[in-house]
Parts: C-alpha cells; sequence; structure tokens
C-alpha cells in the first residue's frame, strides 16, 4: 500500500509550491517533508510511528493525520449510519413486499424504483435536492454539517438530503438481494414443511423466510456500510458535507502521502472490523453456523 | 494554477455596489456572533484553505482568507493596478537603483498586541529568504534587509529592480508577522498579522474571522466574517438566493448571463489578470517550425474557445496582459481562418497530417473544454489534436520533464509585466518548459527588467510581447472574468482583477 501510493506519478513538493518556485526552495522542502530520504526509510520509519498511533503530518496542512482524521470523522459516521438506515427502510418492506408478490404489479414499481436508484446519478439527485428544497421551497439549508451536540435541530435539517441521496442509492442495492434471498428461503424445503405443519403464515414469515433471508442481507448491508464508512465524495461535495472522502479525495490530488496512507489504513480497519461483525451476526442469526 | 499568487491590478471597471436597494430579506444564516459590535458576514468560497502559513501555502483558499488578516508593506490599488502604501506610508529608490528606502507606519499593533516595527519586516523577509520558502524566488535580486531604525526599513538589491513593490506587495504571500512569531505561534493553524481580522477558528466546515477592533485601517463594520467552504457552485447560488450566506465567488459559469437580470443578487464581473494559453514543444518536431505554430494560431477562433469554455465570461485575447492594465498592449496579429492556416501549412513544407498531444488537467476543467474546440478547430488543417486528460499532479510532472507536444494553462493573479513575460519567455527561464529562445526577445527582457522608466519599460515589454506572439512561443487565448456576487444592498465591498477579496469595509444589508 505504501509502495503503491508512492508510485502515483506526481511530485507532492511540486504541488506544494505552486507553478513559480527556485530550485533552493524546492530542494529545501523536500528536505522539509523526509521526502529525500531513500523510500525504504521513509517506509520503516513510517510503519514504526503508525504502530504508535502516530501517522505523520499533512504536507498540505501541516496538521497531524489523525487530527485530521478525528475532524472528519463524526460527519462520515453520522452520513454513514444515517444512509444505512434510510436504505433499509427502503429495503426491506419494498424487498419483501415485491418477493411476496412476484411478477405483480408492486414487484414491477419496486424494480422500477431500485433501477432509478441504481441509475440515476447521485450528484444529479443531490443538485435536485438542493434547488428544490433548499431553493424553492426553502424548507431546508442547502449543505454542510454541525455536529449534534451544538445544534440537534440544525444537525437533522443538514442530514436529511444528504442521507437520502446515498440512502437511496444503497437501499436501491440491498432491495434487489432482500427480494432474491426472501424469495429463494419462500422456495425451501423447510418452508414448506412449517406450512405443512399448520403454522400461521405470520409466524412462517418471521421465523422461517425473514430468519434466513437475513443472512444475505447482513452481508450486503456490511459491504454498503464500508462502502459509506470510506467516504461518499460526490454527495459530500454536493452537500458541502465535511467527510472521509473529500480528505482522501485531496490527499489524492496534492499526492500528500501521509494523509493518504492514514486514510488507506482507517478504510483497511473498517472492513476487518465490518467483517467480523458480519460473522459475529451470522452466528447469532443461525444457529448453524455456531458449533 | 491553482496556486494562485493573488496579485493586484487594478479594474478599471470595478464595480462599487451600491448601498440601498431594500429587498434583501434574509433568513437566519446560522452564523455565530464575532468578536465586533455587527453581524458576520458568511461568505461561500469553493474549497478550504490548506493552512494559514502565508510564507507557505500557495493556495488560492488560503489567500482569500489571509488577504484579511495580514498586512504587506504596500498593496495594490483596487483601481489601476499601482503600489500603494499599506504598513509602509512611502518609500524612495536610490539614483543608483540598488537601494530602496520604505519609511513605516506608526501605531500599528499585532493582533497578539505587539508593536509593529522594522525588525518585523527585517524578521518576516529573512524568514523567507533564509528557509527558501515558497516565495524565496521574489527577492533574487535581494542583498539585504535591514532596519534602519524602528520606523525605516532599507533594501539593497544587486540590480535595479523597478519592480520590487509587486513582488513584495502584490499579494499576502509576503505577509509581515511578528519577530519570532514561527517559534511563538503554529502559523499552520493560527495567525498573528495586523489586519482588519482576527483568525478565531477554522474546521473542515468553515473558517471563522472576528473584527480587529484596533486595526490601523479603522475597526471594520462587521463583527467577522465566516467563509463557509461550499464546493458546487449550485449549492453555493442557492445558499445565496435563500440567504444563507450573503457573498460567493462559486457562480455556476452557465448561469451568469440568466443572473444579470435576477433581483435576487447582485451580480458582478470584471476581467481578471489570469490569462489562459496553450504553448507547443519547440523541441518535437513539427512543432519547432515557426510555420506550423502560426499555422495553428490562425486556425484557433478565440472567441470560439471562449465561448465554450466560459460561457462567454472572460476576453479573448491574443497577449498575456488584460485590457484595464496600464501595461496593455494592443496586439492581435492572428485573424482566425482556416484557409490562411492551411497555406502557412503549406509553406512549412511539414507533410499532414501532423498529429499532436494536447495535454490539460482536470483540475482546470475549462481546460478541457478548450482543448476539445481547439481539436476541432485544428482538424480542417490536417493536426490531429488528441486531448490528454490527466490529472494536475501528473501534468506538472510531464511539464517539467518536457513530456508533451503542447499544453494548456494559465498563470494566475500575474501583476507586473515581468511576472506575465520573463520567467516564461527568456531563455532557459524557469517556466519557458516549451523551450522558445529569441536572442532579441531576451535582450529586450533583460533590459526592460532593469528599467526604471515606467514607460520606457512599457515600451520594451510590448516589443517583447510582438516577437513572443508571433513566434508564437505562447498561443494567448483569453483573460477570463472574475465573477461575484452577494445579496441585494450588501455594500462596501469592491471586486478586484487580482482576485483578492477584502471585507474590511463591507457593511451589510
Amino acid at each position: 500500500m505504501f509502495a503503491l501510493v508512492h508510485l502515483v506519478p506526481g511530485d507532492p513538493v511540486r504541488l506544494a509550491l505552486g507553478t513559480r518556485f527556485s530550485q533552493e526552495s524546492y530542494d529545501a522542502l523536500r528536505e522539509r517533508s523526509g521526502l529525500d530520504q531513500p523510500l525504504v526509510e521513509q517506509f520503516f520509519g513510517w510503519t514504526g510511528r503508525a504502530l504508535t498511533g502516530d501517522l505523520g503530518v499533512s504536507f498540505r496542512s501541516g496538521e497531524t493525520v489523525t487530527s485530521l482524521i478525528a475532524e472528519r470523522l463524526p460527519a462520515t459516521l453520522t452520513l454513514a449510519f444515517a444512509s444505512i438506515l434510510v436504505a433499509l427502510l427502503i429495503a426491506v418492506p419494498l424487498g419483501t413486499v415485491s418477493a411476496l408478490r412476484p411478477r405483480s404489479l408492486v414487484d414491477r414499481v419496486a424494480t422500477v424504483i431500485s433501477q432509478f436508484g441504481i441509475s440515476v446519478p447521485d450528484f444529479w439527485m443531490g443538485i435536485v435536492l438542493i434547488l428544490v428544497f433548499a431553493g424553492t421551497l426553502g424548507w431546508l439549508p442547502s449543505g454542510g454539517y454541525v455536529p449534534l451536540t451544538e445544534d440537534p435541530g440544525g444537525w437533522l435539517q443538514r442530514l436529511l438530503m444528504p442521507a437520502l441521496v446515498t440512502g437511496v442509492v444503497s437501499g436501491s442495492v440491498i432491495t434487489r438481494f432482500v427480494r432474491s434471498s426472501v424469495l429463494e428461503a419462500l422456495g425451501a424445503d423447510h418452508v414448506r414443511t412449517a406450512q405443512a405443519k399448520g403454522l400461521g403464515t405470520r409466524q412462517v414469515f418471521t421465523w422461517h423466510v425473514l430468519r434466513n433471508a437475513l443472512l444475505p442481507l447482513v452481508t450486503v448491508t456490511g459491504v454498503q456500510l464500508a462502502y459509506l464508512l470510506s467516504g461518499v465524495v460526490v454527495v459530500e461535495i454536493v452537500f458541502s458535507w465535511p467527510g472521509l472522502g473529500q480528505l482522501a479525495l485531496q490527499a489524492v490530488q496534492a499526492r500528500d502521502y501521509p494523509v493518504l496512507q492514514g486514510a488507506i489504513l482507517l478504510f483497511a480497519l473498517v472492513f476487518l472490523v465490518i467483517n467480523l461483525v458480519v460473522d459475529l451476526l451470522y452466528s447469532a442469526i443461525d444457529p448453524r453456523i455456531r458449533r | 494554477m491553482r496556486t494562485t499568487r493573488s496579485i493586484t491590478l487594478g479594474a478599471a471597471g470595478a464595480l462599487l455596489l451600491s448601498a440601498c436597494s431594500g429587498g434583501g430579506e434574509s433568513v437566519d444564516t446560522g452564523a455565530t456572533g464575532g468578536g465586533g459590535g455587527g453581524d458576520v458576514l458568511v461568505a461561500a468560497v469553493s474549497a478550504q484553505p490548506d493552512q494559514f502559513d502565508p510564507h507557505v501555502t500557495s493556495a488560492y483558499p488560503s489567500f482569500q482568507v489571509l488577504e484579511n488578516v495580514y498586512d504587506t508593506l504596500v498593496v495594490p490599488n483596487a483601481q489601476d493596478l499601482t503600489m500603494e502604501p499599506s504598513l509602509a506610508t512611502d518609500w524612495e529608490v536610490s539614483e543608483d537603483g540598488l537601494t530602496w528606502t520604505f519609511n513605516l507606519r506608526e501605531d500599528v499593533t499585532f493582533h497578539d498586541g505587539s508593536e509593529f516595527d522594522a525588525a518585523d519586516v527585517v524578521y518576516s523577509y529573512n524568514r523567507i529568504i533564509d528557509e527558501e520558502l515558497s516565495n524565496a524566488y521574489r527577492f533574487a535580486t535581494v542583498e539585504s534587509v535591514e532596519a534602519v531604525d524602528p520606523q525605516t526599513v532599507e533594501i539593497t538589491v544587486s540590480q535595479p529592480t523597478p519592480n520590487l513593490p509587486a513582488l513584495i506587495g502584490a499579494f499576502k504571500g509576503m505577509a509581515i508577522l511578528p519577530e519570532g512569531a514561527a517559534d511563538e505561534y503554529d502559523l499552520t493553524t493560527e495567525a498573528v498579522g495586523t489586519g482588519p481580522f482576527t483568525l478565531e477558528s477554522s474546521d473542515a466546515s468553515s473558517t471563522e474571522l472576528a473584527a480587529y477592533e484596533d486595526y490601523w485601517g479603522g475597526a471594520p463594520s462587521v463583527g467577522g466574517v465566516e467563509f463557509r467552504y461550499i464546493t458546487e457552485p449550485a449549492a453555493a447560488l442557492t445558499a445565496l438566493q435563500n440567504g444563507e450566506v450573503q457573498w460567493t465567488d462559486n457562480i455556476p459559469p452557465q448561469q451568469i448571463e440568466s443572473l444579470e437580470g435576477d433581483d435576487s443578487v447582485e451580480l458582478a464581473t470584471t476581467p481578471s489578470v489570469d490569462y489562459w494559453y496553450m504553448s507547443m514543444n519547440y523541441d518535437r518536431e513539427p512543432f519547432g517550425n515557426p510555420l506550423v505554430r502560426q499555422a495553428i494560431a490562425t486556425a484557433v477562433d478565440r472567441a470560439a474557445v471562449t465561448e465554450a469554455a466560459r460561457f462567454g465570461a472572460a476576453q479573448p485575447n491574443q497577449t498575456a496582459i488584460p485590457e484595464d492594465s496600464f501595461f496593455y498592449y494592443d496586439y492581435a496579429p492572428f485573424e482566425p481562418s482556416a484557409e490562411e492556416a492551411q497555406s502557412l501549412i503549406e509553406q512549412s513544407g511539414v507533410q499532414t497530417p501532423i498529429s499532436m498531444g494536447l495535454m490539460v488537467t482536470d483540475e482546470f476543467p475549462e481546460t478541457v473544454t478548450a482543448a476539445q474546440v481547439i481539436a476541432s478547430q485544428l482538424e480542417p488543417i490536417g493536426v490531429d489534436v488528441e486531448v490528454q486528460t490527466v490529472d494536475f499532479a501528473t501534468w506538472l510532472d510531464r511539464q517539467a520533464q518536457g513530456d508533451f507536444d503542447a499544453f494548456m494553462l494559465g498563470w494566475l493573479g500575474n501583476i507586473d509585466p515581468f511576472d506575465f513575460y520573463h520567467a516564461q519567455h527568456i531563455t532557459d527561464g524557469s517556466s519557458n518548459y516549451q523551450g522558445y529562445s529569441n536572442p532579441q526577445v531576451d535582450e529586450l527582457l533583460t533590459q526592460a527588467s532593469t528599467e526604471t522608466d515606467e514607460d520606457a519599460r512599457k515600451e520594451l515589454y510590448d516589443q517583447a510581447a510582438t516577437l513572443i506572439v508571433d513566434d508564437v512561443s505562447y498561443l494567448y487565448l483569453y483573460n477570463p472574468d472574475v465573477v461575484q456576487a452577494w445579496a441585494p444592498g450588501l455594500s462596501g465591498y469592491e471586486i478586484r482583477a487580482d482576485k483578492a477579496i477584502n471585507f474590511e469595509g463591507v457593511e451589510l444589508p
């Protein structure tokens, strides 16, 4: 990962100095940033410090990488969990209803809705929402972020539109999974057995269909959550949402290696943790996995 | 270059806003109160400052803020580009042009309460010079900076440097810090200037300034300024229209025309000192052939390029310096014509089709659009253009390595003709990536760089520009407009050609 970041063409020193500078300024900044050291030395230096929690200092801003990440983490967590909530609120009912009545009108409408969510570009949806709700109607602010602790009302107002956009996109993906896994569970032998035993429809559905359909749902939700936690650049930009995606994007553009490495490390950790949680949930839901 | 050195230029057509315009219905802005008595002005800017050390950063978003926090010895006049007093009240040059004496303003205090004097100037300039910070090149001819007495600074130069005031005053990258500031403060996040506002706080959403009550020019009338980062232009305009912000420079270019007749916002435009150009690699055949370059310069229709790239919000120009500048030179030898271009190619004896990779960067999307238009204009004369869009870091690398047939970019924030022409066109100049070399131009540029008579200087630069344009060292395209908008009724703000944003005199509706 370290090598990959450094192999990308582009010189952070030249980017930081702008277009007009002397060779002396260039050499001086290169030395100050530690970029004149051999790459191997830079790698071991960075790894050693990273293990102690020191991710270095941004070339661009001179702030520590940990403080830059910490500053943006609350906004990213807020948006990611709000979006997953919106996504599940859309996906579970929509997916279940269309699975219960396959090829019915409801199913077709649900398919169209989820297709729409998958295919409409999120920046376009975002701008339309801003123009309607912040512009024409004037109900919501056009964007930005305030911490929940500072102004709960303002927090919610600013969260609604971005959470809706990312929620619709993720929800559309999840809907397809819910539909297919519920359909599959409905056709399973044990469901027929349960029905044959004379269990009520509701009981069969809750205990035999839904519980089995939950496994793929947990998996796909985990994947979507990991994706949302690594930042949703486009939505962050459209709604001026100060999340990790924008930080990572700026780091790539400025070849700000310390920030980029810190962000990648964090995203890797997020994936690991979410995978672990998903695995633990599996065994909670499915007794067959417990040994 | 995103790294704008914000410098000046006077906008001859600078608009002063009319104060009265009753209809400013304003919604809750969500701004928290600043330090002073008045309300806080909320300004939507397109990006977050990278940091606040004026001597280190080269990013325009940082200078938007720093313009209001720091001062320089001299400062560009908003009207005509010339340097006027700021922390220096007046200055003089010795007969031989080698010693500059600056008399400093009295009763100026820094935001930490300390008195401003000559030692601070010496400290600030020597910090840039000794640490080889990004603007060290501006002191290339400076031999020493000395305090004669607490109110007088003497700068000695190795050769006459008529543009010294522009070099030290063009933008806040040459700001004066209190002596020892770099040891006492973390200048990347803290600021100790002498300007009208103090830096209060900055996070990933906004930067907040408060009025400095002891400002030497008189306390500002607003209580503070909040710079809010809104990257998406449509969102910034919506925020202005519904009253969340009162000022923005992030206007969707395609909406400029329709906003002109719109009462909900006050729109102002003025041609900027920036210019966009295309340049061809002299070391790659056939672009070393002057007839081929002239053919291409003749085939390009600048008006069409401007319309596509900027929705018309720009001034086509065949030289670098915009119309409003004292140094503007009215010279436009190329009349767009495909036939004429065709015959130049034939005269050159070069076989068509000629293939040309035109390198542009998505960092500046207008170059991508402009390149596509240029490609279509060059096709009829047998030049096959492949538009190569790369990110800015790669772009800069390839430019430095000479790995290009042709490229497009702009120079931003220049004020003095030295900045416009010297390093770009003198043989082996530090910004002469195209490899242009003309002994006559070298002679003229060298002479101009030490000529102390302003009219004679202009004459020399005009002659140099004639050759630069004829030889197509740069194929100049246009000067883009500065476009800004604010809430109806906001007064005391002046749009500037150098894109310096100064809220010192602003009054809210």
